[in-house]
């Protein structure tokens, strides 16, 4: 197809057309600068506290965030002198009861109710510090999920992977607008090397050198482990509403008496738990997430969970 | 999920309103030009040696402003004509010009064959008429690139196809190791590759060091980086399509290919009832890892090998009804070390064919039906410690497409396609032996295209187009609107605006460093399919002959990105739809790029500034960030010096701006917890709030080729990789220390200066 119009491309339009078009690319380079420069950290206020259903109010323990560059000294990053109040809230958002704390005399950063007031299951909290010297408040609100217990007919004496999981069978807990999540966590009672089950064998001998920095797990620092975060459908309800939880037992690593402590969890811990687990443990590497904190004007955690404690004696 | 959205600037509500209204007016078009002359000409251009079609080549009649381009399979009509004496050219890049003169009676239409025969390269061969539409073999927002222009660009791991992409502005890649493309913006799940119209799920051997087209047994591909016509669909936002060699109608001939890390051949001829091609690949790297491993170099596989198998066959001419099929294997096998106890063994395949059948209905109308099978299966294997965890990946496709191309005159074009695509996913995890994620989810899709060019003079064209799609389980009914307009006020300027509407059903799970780890899923009830819009300008000129001048800008928009959310811990039970957490993005830039074309030094020189955004709930406070696509500045410089006909050098330099990373800020310890039992350290950490280093590498490459004996030539290539020994940055690994002080590992890209030779057999 010939053009109708063509004409000589002279050597001055030729020149006028290039200048156009350098004009037009270096309007729309400037359009943009680079918006994504670190911009300079603020240290914010860390509150970390955790309300138990059924129990006596619990501390709030105030400190400031620092830098990565230096090792982190608790001691030296706790915020005294702050105010500190836990007030229970109505339905309608209303504050029903407020629980001044006073700062510990002899721990640094940690607040104590001045009455110990129990926690009320399927009621809602919130915490104010409000940091010296500043006229901002720092806030955060917890649903406190339902309390919940051990059913009578729990065995006391069970055989290290004789069924195909560890199951002991609990009363139902609740939580607003979603099944209960459970959190565990176990405390071997009678850990030493010779008490390794084979799951502990395995952990002991995998992680003589990480390459992630040198974690070593042995007998001693294992006595101590947590299990990821299960919803409550995966289990199998019984008729009579009580709930037969499993637990793996992988998360048994030593014989003899082992404490589980189940935990239903509210929302803020739920997100804390497992943001800190994707951030600790990154399928990509080099991808750090962020932690998901619901504290305004600060960060950290102000939970809440109802507990059932599980005693069992692991045979061989 | 959904997110509290507030408004964004740059969004464009009106696409599908305005390409409706161009619509309706476009259809009442073709029925004027329809009733004039009624003589015509029509037929195929293909390649004399192998016979493939040439799409694109541009069919001109002397002293008459017909003309007009081939179509994918390489016909052309021209009709309308008066009855008389007519003298026809027809031009295609790197092909010699044909030439012939005819005679037209009253309402005779006549076929032709249009052979084009290969030219060699010389100084001066590409000739630019001030008086002609410019060349449609790269339009604004596409590239198409011949094999034998990718070896001339030194990349890494020798002739690589898609690395070669990357010398072209607004393209970037994933690193140094890997041959993931990041187009505009959009991450590699969001383009669409195919050969063959076979949709390739996972581009890339050895994790992605290796492209996985082997370069001989490709004829050429087509990149568009944006706004891409209604003929293909499913992705946000690129395509890229690669056609396989068809054989040689004429004579056995064949390649072999000898190099230190992989070697192939290339084998294609006649067969009584047409031709037929075949290529393998195979890596040969067992001799180099024999020696590494010998030396305890860390980091290196303990057994690893792939391969791959293209080939065609056709069951009549090119020109005019056939039947071809084409196939595709590949196979990886690795297992190695990657740090101190970590160790993967790793294992994927494709196994891909595809059935066409061409069929002329009549001198105005063509047909084309496939149907194609893929499947796509990887099972990876990683052990952390001596902790198993592992993902199985299945995919298997099946579609059957049809497809009408019509064309009245040479000022209309129109072509409609139907597809049925049946897709069942298959992902499951495994940690300690327990299976953490078992999903299986099929897909039924049903897609009508339809795709209308008009040029209403010689200056103006307007493409139009529109893809409704129909998606089970959902259901979800979407349509799709396109439009582009061009304008040529003369030969050597043109300008170009496109806007279009694209869907994607399904989304990418990516592991940054294993790719076999990635996942597809797809779109279900409540996981709506992922929406974005496409608006591009462009003006491309031509100063001088051979020197082209081009200058794009673009904006898109994303939007229901569903991906799997990486803070999941209880995926066993969760809804499919829980499995998932939804965001938005969106991207825009320029892009400047020069081109020389013809004489003894030929290259480009291209600059991007580009911006791409995401947000998702629960990062940064639900406000954007920029993924780690985002490349603000990219320079790149690519060069070619004939020095005689036998030695070539080539060079290519990129620089681009760092890809952004998250660099903690802060930290702080819970001291207390009651479901932990010990302290446990929080970073601080505003995802990707800072950027790596600026990426740069210079590479250098020389080729000699020449005759060794009756028959046989060879190439012989040496490519040196970054020359300046420049130590760029992968990642970064951060890990506490005991005294929790934060420390940060870095992983270099290829730190040192890499060789590689490889040796080229061609014989006819």
């Amino acid at each position: 197809m010939y053009l109708a119009a063509s004409r000589p491309f002279s050597l001055l339009r030729r020149f006028h057309v290039a200048l156009v078009f350098l004009c037009l690319f270096l309007l729309l380079a400037a359009l943009g600068c680079d918006t994504v420069a670190p911009k300079p950290y603020t240290r914010q206020v860390v509150v970390e506290s955790y309300q138990m259903a059924g129990q006596p109010m619990r501390k709030v323990r105030l400190m400031r965030t620092t830098s990565t560059s230096k090792a982190f000294d608790a001691s030296k990053q706790s915020l005294q002198g702050a105010a500190v109040q836990i007030e229970l809230l109505n339905p309608d958002g209303t504050t029903a009861a407020r629980y001044p704390f006073q700062e510990s005399a002899s721990k640094q950063g940690v607040y104590l109710p001045i009455k110990r007031p129990t926690v009320k299951p399927r009621r809602t909290y919130r915490l104010r510090v409000t940091p010296p010297g500043s006229d901002k408040t720092i806030t955060a609100r917890t649903v406190v999920p339902d309390t919940f217990s051990l059913a009578a007919e729990n065995p006391d004496t069970v055989q290290y992977n004789r069924t195909e999981h560890l199951s002991f069978r609990v009363t139902p807990s609740s939580y607003p607008d979603r099944p209960t999540i459970y959190q565990f966590y176990t405390w071997a009672l009678d850990a030493s090397a010779e008490q390794l089950t084979p799951a502990g064998k395995q952990l002991v001998k995998g992680t003589e050198a990480l390459w992630t920095g040198g974690v070593n797990y042995s007998p001693q620092n294992i006595t101590h482990t947590n299990w990821p975060l299960v919803n409550e459908s995966q289990y199998h309800h019984r008729s009579d509403g009580t709930i037969d939880v499993t637990y793996s037992w992988k998360g048994i690593l030593f014989y003899g008496a082992v404490k589980i402590h189940t935990h239903a969890i509210d929302d803020n811990l739920y997100d804390l738990i497992r943001s800190e687990k994707a951030q600790q443990a990154s399928a990509s590497p080099g991808q750090i997430l962020n932690v998901i904190d619901h504290v305004d004007g600060g960060t950290g955690i102000f939970g809440s969970m109802a507990r059932a404690t599980y005693t069992v004696y692991v045979e061989r | 999920m959904t997110l509290p959205l507030p408004a964004r600037p740059l969004r464009f509500k009106l696409v599908a309103t305005l390409a409706i209204c161009l619509l309706f007016f476009s259809s009442l078009a073709p029925t004027s030009a329809l009733a004039d002359d009624t003589a015509s000409i029509s037929g195929y251009v293909h390649n004399a040696a192998t016979g493939a079609p040439l799409p694109g080549a541009n069919i001109n009649l002397v002293n008459h402003p017909a003309g007009t381009s081939s179509d994918t399979s390489g016909f052309f009509s021209l009709t309308n004509l008066s009855p008389g004496r007519y003298r026809l050219v027809c031009s295609y890049v790197g092909h010699k010009t044909y030439k012939t003169s005819f005679r037209l009676s009253t309402e005779e239409n006549l076929q032709v064959t249009i052979p084009l025969s290969p030219a060699k390269i010389r100084v001066g061969e590409i000739v630019v008429r001030p008086d002609k539409l410019p060349s449609s073999s790269n339009k604004i927002g596409s590239y198409r690139l011949a094999p034998g222009k990718a070896a001339q660009v030194p990349v890494l791991l020798g002739d690589d196809l898609l690395r070669s992409l990357r010398t072209l502005p607004g393209v970037s890649g994933a690193s140094d190791f890997s041959s993931e493309l990041y187009i505009r913006g959009s991450a590699p799940g969001q383009t669409l590759v195919q050969l063959d119209g076979m949709t390739v799920y996972n581009p890339g051997h050895f994790l992605g060091f290796f492209s996985p087209f082997n370069p001989d047994a490709v004829d050429h591909l087509r990149l568009y980086k944006g706004a891409y016509p209604s003929q293909f669909g499913g992705r946000l936002g690129s395509v890229l399509t690669i056609e396989q060699k068809a054989g040689s109608p004429h004579n056995f001939q064949g390649k072999l290919n000898v190099g230190l890390l992989a070697s192939r051949a290339q084998f294609e001829g006649p067969h009584p009832g047409g031709s037929w091609m075949l290529a393998a690949r195979r890596s040969t790297m067992e001799p180099t890892l024999w020696v590494l491993n010998q030396h305890n170099v860390a980091g290196t596989p303990k057994a690893f090998h792939f391969y791959d198998l293209n080939g065609k066959l056709l069951f009549g001419s090119v020109p005019g009804a056939n039947l071809s099929l084409a196939f595709y294997a590949a196979r990886d096998q690795m297992n190695f070390p990657f740090q101190k106890n970590l160790l993967f063994d790793i294992a994927y395949r494709t196994h891909a064919a595809r059935l066409r059948w061409t069929q002329p209905l009549t001198k105005q109308l063509s047909s084309k039906v496939s149907v194609v099978a893929n499947r796509y299966f990887s099972d990876s294997h990683g052990r952390l410690s001596r902790i198993p965890y592992s993902r199985s990946m299945r995919l298997m496709h099946l579609s059957a497409k049809s497809r009408l191309a019509y064309q009245p005159n040479s000022r209309y074009k129109l072509r409609l396609g139907l597809q049925a695509r049946y897709r069942r996913f298959e992902v499951t995890d495994t940690h300690l032996e327990t299976q953490t994620l078992n999903r299986s989810r099929p897909s039924r899709q049903g897609t009508v295209f339809w795709q209308n060019i008009y040029r209403p003079t010689v200056h103006w064209k307007l493409r139009l187009g529109a893809r409704g799609y129909y998606y089970r389980p959902g259901p979800y009914l979407k349509v799709a609107p396109k439009a582009a307009v061009t304008y040529h006020p003369t030969a050597s300027l043109s300008f170009q605006v496109a806007a279009g509407r694209y869907h994607q059903f399904l989304t990418l799970s990516r592991n940054q460093a294993i790719s076999s780890f990635n996942a597809w899923l797809p779109a279900a009830p409540n996981v709506p399919p992922a929406y974005g819009d496409q608006l591009t300008a462009g003006t491309q000129l031509t100063p001088l002959p051979g020197v082209s001048v081009g200058l794009e800008a673009y904006y898109r928009s994303m939007n229901g990105l569903f991906k799997l959310n990486p803070r999941l811990t209880d995926k066993t039970n969760q809804p499919y739809q829980g499995l998932f957490q939804t965001g938005d993005g969106y991207a825009f830039g320029s892009e400047l790029f020069l081109r020389r074309t013809a004489g003894s030094l030929t290259g480009h020189v291209g600059y991007t500034y580009s911006q791409t955004w995401r947000r998702f709930p629960n990062i940064n406070a639900n406000r954007f960030f920029p993924p780690r696509y985002d490349r603000r500045h990219k320079l790149n410089l690519a060069v070619h010096l004939q020095l005689t006909s036998r030695w070539r050098l080539s060079g290519t330099f990129v620089y681009t701006s760092g890809q952004p990373f998250t660099q903690p800020v802060a930290q702080y310890l819970l001291m207390d917890s009651p479901y932990m039992g010990h302290k446990h350290d929080i970073l601080v950490a505003p995802v990707n709030n800072a950027r790596l280093p600026p990426y740069h590498r210079l590479d250098l490459g020389a080729s000699h080729r020449g005759h060794l004996f009756s028959g046989v030539n060879y190439q012989f290539q040496l490519q040196l990789i970054n020359v300046l020994n420049h130590r760029n940055i992968w990642f970064y690994l951060f890990a506490f220390d005991r005294r929790y002080s934060l420390e940060r590992l870095e992983i270099p890209q290829i730190p040192i200066m890499l060789p590689n030779l490889s040796i080229t057999l061609e014989f006819l």
